[in-house]
């Protein structure tokens, strides 16, 4: 553990924002290359097919054109996008060995960058444009004429499961692309025993990440070194790193892929793509550096989207409002392909019993593939579906006893003295889910708390007859997952640090973090740190910034290499001075022997004896710097409660939040106000996906609103300031005693806000089962409602 | 997402834009929906016209009896000039509801109005203030009511080689009072319903009262009939549930993905109950 | 056909023969080297790509270049050697209103022409300004902050740690 600190633990300003604030940021498309060309991509705009015919024959005679591919001139020079260990797949082999359901399976297919033969989503790449001028390869592209021979598309998941679907991979024995099984305690007797049993079923819409910059690939060969460097708007700059080794067959010391400036990720750009590999594959082919920039409408069409689960839910309660078990039964639509696997449904199911304490659970995931584009984790990363769809049969089943919602959520807390909580599953990890720390119940109370104190908790109606509800959903949050984070610190001889990390930010503000961490961890001043992210040639190897991990794998890793070094320092100092290590100090950049602090040296002096060929060098190993691997051993929970007080306009559907409180445990924060960043951030997503996100398919399997008028992002007019409060409860399983917090602020809100809509409609008895609740959806439940009764 | 090629022509007079402006020669004004849609390559002109050297197009003045907006005045100067605000406030009002500051600064009221998207504001304030539009072409002037001009979604009365030179807005009376109402859902997003009204009083009692609709997939529809249910009467909350029920009767349907025909229906009727609310209550504040 | 375009941005003459259909964004991201506008939609909607045209905040993805003949342009690169950034980056700096900043230069460019205006600014007109840009990172609280701190209608939170 850190000891004194000047730094952690305090808003330090961002290292990083000069150079954004004024336009110096380095992103993507910022980077200029001379020479470099442009590359477009032809998508297919149907969605199940066969391609006949690709005629580029017009398009080929367009001035400034260079070359135009397609799937048939690729396909020979490229391995598949074999699902390997680089994305999910890591602990797959672990969690499956540990399930114990004979059933469970999962099939996983190995993707072709580019179509040959069948399509299976709108937006699919068909064929690849370069030219010198980036208005001249969309005219080229405009002029390629593809004859595709239409399949009937899966487009509703439920109907992919039937015998007579169309398949979507036709060597599958059907289109189930996972099952997982996972059961605790006695489900049959818990159900036997209930006084009141309630079922329902809840869906999370489809959701694209939507980041303000969107992907982008520029890949550059250089014949003369035979290195392939590519720049990638990416979350994972060393998996991207292996996967185009193996696709391209080169050595991956020959590539070096960067991560600059990003704009924005969110998990969707933390899985390797199809782009990545075609722009390197065109710029080693054609020996010149290439740049892709997604556009907006491509982003809906391409870039993974997430959530689109449907869970059929039941809880069996006694009398007094205990949950004694829960069976929920949950299909996940992923759409062409799942690219990382068991990563977001088993997720759901680790999250499900939440903070609550469940006997007995049976819980079943299927998974089917559709003509839509493929699903993977974003922010959340499938704990919003299962507070959605738990922390809403909860407040069914409260109703359903005549008990409060607030009383019944209280009531199955987990106790703080049951901590550390062993909850009888297992992670996807592999390893048994323990909550290591937190203290639920005071969580919750220090919410309802801050809600009696900021508003008038009895009003049901404002002036303008508007109904005013309320909403609470709690959370648990897996962090800090494996399989590792690296870290790589060093002193340089003029006593600056140098701090190289794995993991690399889209707006986290690693660049400061990091600092502090190290900065306190050798107790020297942070100005003198500078902290490099998103470079695979600044350490060999790396996992990257997604699943709320980077705090803790990347912290402890930092933690763990600075206090190397400053052992390795305080070793060679001792050794010279003739003392024992244990008598030296280290503070703002000197050693002194303590108590005599005139007796001193500084880093700087010591670095530059590490310095190959100087005093030290000669009898420890050269260098002031120590390369750290740290692997958790598995995750911490963080967690939390939110509460949502909203406004519903019962006749034109609309939603407002009057107030929205989080009350958070991630354990001691490093940085108050970044923290405070990203929960705001992450309510402000949770609230789009509550009320505004969704992308919707017709029956052909169109995307009915891929742009951002229908596609709804929340504005700065729909989000409320918030009232948040934290619990710092340390983690027991890392140094820092650190739990991670970049998803958690997105996982409650669906489920806070619509129980306060329902709660706000009680008068009318409206039920919300899916999110978003669009004024289209809530109009429609009314409306049910209102005929039901009649 | 960029334009494919077109021909630019800068004209300094409206007579030089005339002779240019044809099938596939279009005015460029604000560009704020035009080069969208050429961005998306939706629109594919061979050449603009780009109306923004004519300095006579973007001046408002009032003549007594009007106020004359020229086509090219921005949405932005329009919403904050005095003579606007003072004369037809329901106008600056309604420009207020157009996307956002950004838009608004390059975005013309002549671009808006010709544009014709049938979930806009404008076209719908221009209907219930009876205004009227004047239209150039190298054959002539003519001058249609703003109920003539917009005939559907995206469609109006220009012809090809016609442009949209001024709109004339009478001056709203010290009798009369107006205001608009809309649903959205975040800002700058298109509505899925609104409407917008005049409602003019003598003493205690409605004199005269107009209700448009807009949002309804088509054209601004102005409710019938509203005259019997509102005129003559000193008015309360229940003539204007009244009022909202021949809204019911009557609102177009327009289903899309926003809000089926009949959700729709039903957000009509409550905005326009609320908007005459509005309109009323503003008497008796004695705001404009 | 190209078409000759004279004007200023940030300060500097430009006359340059140019494709009509160039976007101004176009223009100064590949042409002029003026990385700091962004571009996130190329339809208006997101905001990233404002920039001031005769001080006034304009989507350059929705302005043709040469619509932008004989006027002036200030981009976030000619906004930061302006005497009302330092306010503004400071407030956004302390009040941690960037998070990716990929929004971030758009903001500021439509937040200095809203102080340049020379009107009595409001808390709501700040929130009208903000409404009209996407921020996917940030959840708008800490923009809102920094910007009404920015045109001194808010001191900071007394109590924030
Ligand atoms: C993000 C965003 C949000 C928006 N939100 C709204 C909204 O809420 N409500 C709303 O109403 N609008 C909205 N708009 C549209 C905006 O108001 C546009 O400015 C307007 O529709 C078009 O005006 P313009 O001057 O930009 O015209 P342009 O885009 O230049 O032209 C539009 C069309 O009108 C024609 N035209 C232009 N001027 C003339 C003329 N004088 N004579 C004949 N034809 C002419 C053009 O040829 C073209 O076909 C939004 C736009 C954006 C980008
Ligand atoms: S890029 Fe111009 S508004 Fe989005
Ligand atoms: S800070 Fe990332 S989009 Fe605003």
């Amino acid at each position: 553990m850190l000891g004194e600190t000047r730094y952690v633990g305090s808003s330090v300003l961002r290292n990083e924002d000069q150079r954004l604030l004024n336009g110096n940021g380095n992103f993507l498309d910022d980077i200029k290359i001379s020479g470099c060309q442009y590359i477009h991509f032809v998508r297919s705009n149907i969605a199940h097919g066969i391609v006949k015919s690709i005629d580029i024959s017009e398009a080929e005679k367009v001035a400034h054109i260079t070359k135009i591919y397609t799937g048939r001139d690729l396909q020979g020079m490229l391995q598949s996008m074999a699902p390997s260990k680089a994305d999910g797949g890591i602990f797959e082999e672990k969690l499956f060995s540990t399930m114990g359901d004979q059933d469970a399976f999962i099939r996983r297919e190995d993707r072709h960058p580019i179509v040959v033969g069948k399509v299976r989503h709108v937006g699919e790449i068909i064929a690849v444009v370069v030219g010198t001028d980036p208005y001249v390869v969309e005219d080229a592209a405009e002029l390629i004429i593809v004859d595709i021979e239409e399949i009937q598309p899966v487009v509703d998941p439920k109907n992919a499961l039937e015998a007579e679907s169309p398949k979507i991979y036709d060597h599958w024995e059907d289109n189930r692309s996972l099952h997982l099984h996972v059961r605790k305690g006695d489900i049959e007797a818990a159900f036997a025993n209930a006084h009141t049993v309630v079922k329902r079923t809840f869906h999370s819409g489809r959701i694209s990440a939507s980041p303000i910059e969107t992907r982008g690939v520029i890949a550059h060969f250089e014949d003369h070194n035979e290195k392939l460097t590519v720049w990638s708007s990416t979350q994972i700059p060393h998996p991207v790193r292996t996967y185009l080794a193996h696709s391209l067959n080169l050595p991956s010391s020959r590539i070096r892929v960067v991560a600059p400036d990003v704009g924005g990720g969110f998990g969707c750009k933390a899985i390797p793509y199809p782009e990545e590999i075609l722009c390197s594959l065109i710029s080693i082919q054609l020996k010149i550096p290439v740049r892709w920039i997604e556009d907006r409408l491509e982003h809906f069409t391409s870039s993974i989207h997430s959530r689109d689960q449907f869970h059929d839910i039941e809880i069996a309660m006694d009398a007094e409002g205990k949950i004694l078990g829960l069976r929920d039964d949950f299909l996940m639509d992923c759409g062409a392909s799942n690219p990382l696997g068991v990563v977001q449904p088993y997720n759901t199911i680790a999250h499900l019993a939440g903070c609550y304490e469940v006997p007995a659970m049976d819980v079943t995931a299927t998974a089917v593939v559709t003509n839509k584009v493929p699903l993977s984790p974003y922010r959340g990363a499938g704990r919003p579906e299962a507070v959605f769809a738990m922390d809403r049969i909860l407040d069914v089943a409260a109703q359903e006893l005549g008990l409060d919602p607030f009383d019944v959520r209280r009531k199955n807390l987990v106790p703080s003295e049951s901590m550390p909580y062993s909850v009888g599953i297992n992670y996807r990890d592999g390893a048994p889910i323990v909550y290591d720390s937190g203290d639920f119940p005071k969580c919750f109370d220090t919410a309802v708390e801050l809600l009696q104190s900021s508003c008038d908790t009895d009003r049901r109606r404002d002036e303008s007859g508007r109904y005013i509800g309320l909403g609470a959903a709690t959370y648990v949050e897996g962090t800090g997952i494996g399989p590792f984070e690296g870290a790589l610190v060093r002193v340089d001889e003029t006593g600056s640090i140098h701090v190289a990390i794995g993991a690399c930010p889209q707006g986290q503000g690693h660049e400061t973090v990091f600092a502090q961490v190290a900065a306190d961890t050798l107790s020297v001043d942070i100005e003198d740190v500078k902290v490099v992210t998103g470079d695979t040639d600044a350490i060999p190897y790396g996992w990257g910034t997604l699943a709320s991990r980077s705090a803790v794998v990347a912290g402890s890793a930092v933690y763990e290499a600075a206090t190397k070094v400053l052992q390795k320092v305080k070793i060679a100092v001792a050794d010279e001075w003739e003392i024992s290590p244990d008598d030296l100090l280290a503070q703002h950049g000197r050693i002194f022997v303590k108590g005599t602090p005139a007796k001193e040296t500084t880093l700087e002096e010591v670095a530059e004896k590490f310095s190959p060929g100087g005093d030290y060098a000669q009898k420890f190993t050269p260098g002031l710097e120590e390369q750290i691997y740290w692997e958790p051993p598995t995750v911490t929970f963080a967690s939390g409660v939110h509460i949502a007080r909203v406004a519903v306009d019962a006749d034109t559907g609309a939603v407002e939040i009057l107030t929205y409180i989080v009350v958070h445990d991630c354990g001691p924060l490093l940085n108050p106000q970044i923290v405070d960043g990203q929960i705001a951030g992450g309510v402000a997503k949770g609230i789009g996906a509550a009320l505004f996100e969704e992308i919707c398919y017709d029956d052909n399997g169109q995307p009915m609103n891929p742009n951002l008028m229908d596609y709804i992002l929340p504005t700065n007019d729909t989000i409320p300031d918030l009232l948040i409060e934290h619990l710092e409860t340390p983690s027991p399983l890392n140094p820092l005693g650190i739990k991670g917090v970049g998803e958690a602020g997105t996982i409650p809100p669906p489920a806070a806000i619509a129980n306060a809509i329902e709660n706000a409609l009680t008068e009318i008895g409206v039920e919300i089962n899916k999110v978003p609740v669009s004024p289209k959806y809530l109009l429609n439940q009314i409306q049910k409602t209102k005929e039901a009764k009649l | 997402m960029r334009p494919a090629t077109f021909e630019y022509l800068a004209p300094k007079t409206l007579e030089e834009a005339l002779e240019l402006v044809g099938d596939d020669s279009r005015p460029l004004a604000g560009g704020q929906s035009l080069i969208a849609l050429m961005n998306l390559r939706f629109a594919t002109p061979e050449a603009l016209v780009d109306l923004q050297g004519i300095p006579d197009l973007t001046r408002i003045s009032d003549d007594g009896e009007f106020i004359r907006i020229g086509a090219m005045a921005s949405q932005a100067d329009t919403e904050t000039n005095s003579i606007v605000l003072n004369s037809v406030p329901l106008v600056a009002e309604c420009i207020r509801e157009i996307g956002h500051w950004q838009i608004r600064t390059r975005g013309t009221v002549g671009g808006n109005l010709a544009h014709s998207d049938p979930a806009s504001e404008l076209p719908a304030v221009m209907v219930t203030l009876g205004a009227h539009y004047h239209l150039a072409s190298k054959r002539g002037e003519r001058k249609i009511p703003a109920v003539e001009f917009h005939q559907g979604a995206y469609d109006t009365a220009l012809d090809p080689d016609e442009i949209l030179t001024h709109i004339a807005v009478p001056k709203q009376k010290p009798t009369e009072r107006s205001a608009l109402n809309e649903s959205v859902r975040a800002a700058g997003a298109y509505a899925i319903a609104g409407t917008t009204s005049i409602l003019e009083r003598n003493n205690e009692t409605c004199l005269r009262a107009k209700l448009v609709l807009f949002a309804t997939g088509s054209k601004p529809y102005e409710v019938q009939g509203l005259n019997s249910v509102l005129v003559g009467k000193e008015l309360n909350s229940g003539s204007f549930s009244e009022a909202s029920e021949l809204v019911a009767s009557q609102a177009p349907h327009f289903d899309d993905f926003h809000a089926t025909a009949e959700q729709r229906k039903q957000i009509f009727r409550a905005l326009s109950e609320r908007v005459l609310q509005e309109t009323w209550q503003k008497f008796q504040v004695g705001s404009s | 056909m190209k078409v000759n375009l004279r004007t200023q941005i940030n300060d500097r003459e430009i006359d340059l023969e140019i494709e009509p259909r160039l976007l101004l964004s176009d223009l100064l991201r590949e042409h002029l080297n003026f990385t700091g506008t962004h571009v996130g939609c190329s339809y208006g909607v997101c905001g990233a790509c404002t920039v001031i045209i005769d001080g006034k905040p304009a989507r350059s993805c929705l302005t043709l270049a040469i619509q932008a003949n004989n006027c002036s342009v200030r981009t976030i690169e000619g906004v930061a050697a302006s005497s009302t950034f330092d306010r503004v980056s400071s407030a956004f700096h302390q009040e941690h209103g960037l998070q990716c900043g990929f929004c971030t230069p758009g903001i500021i460019c439509s937040i200095v022409a809203l102080t340049e205006s020379g009107k009595n600014i409001a808390e709501e007109d700040i929130d009208k300004v903000v409404d009209g840009h996407l921020c996917r990172c940030t959840g708008y609280v800490n923009i809102r902050k920094a910007a009404k701190k920015a045109v001194g209608i808010y001191q900071g939170d007394e109590n924030a740690r």
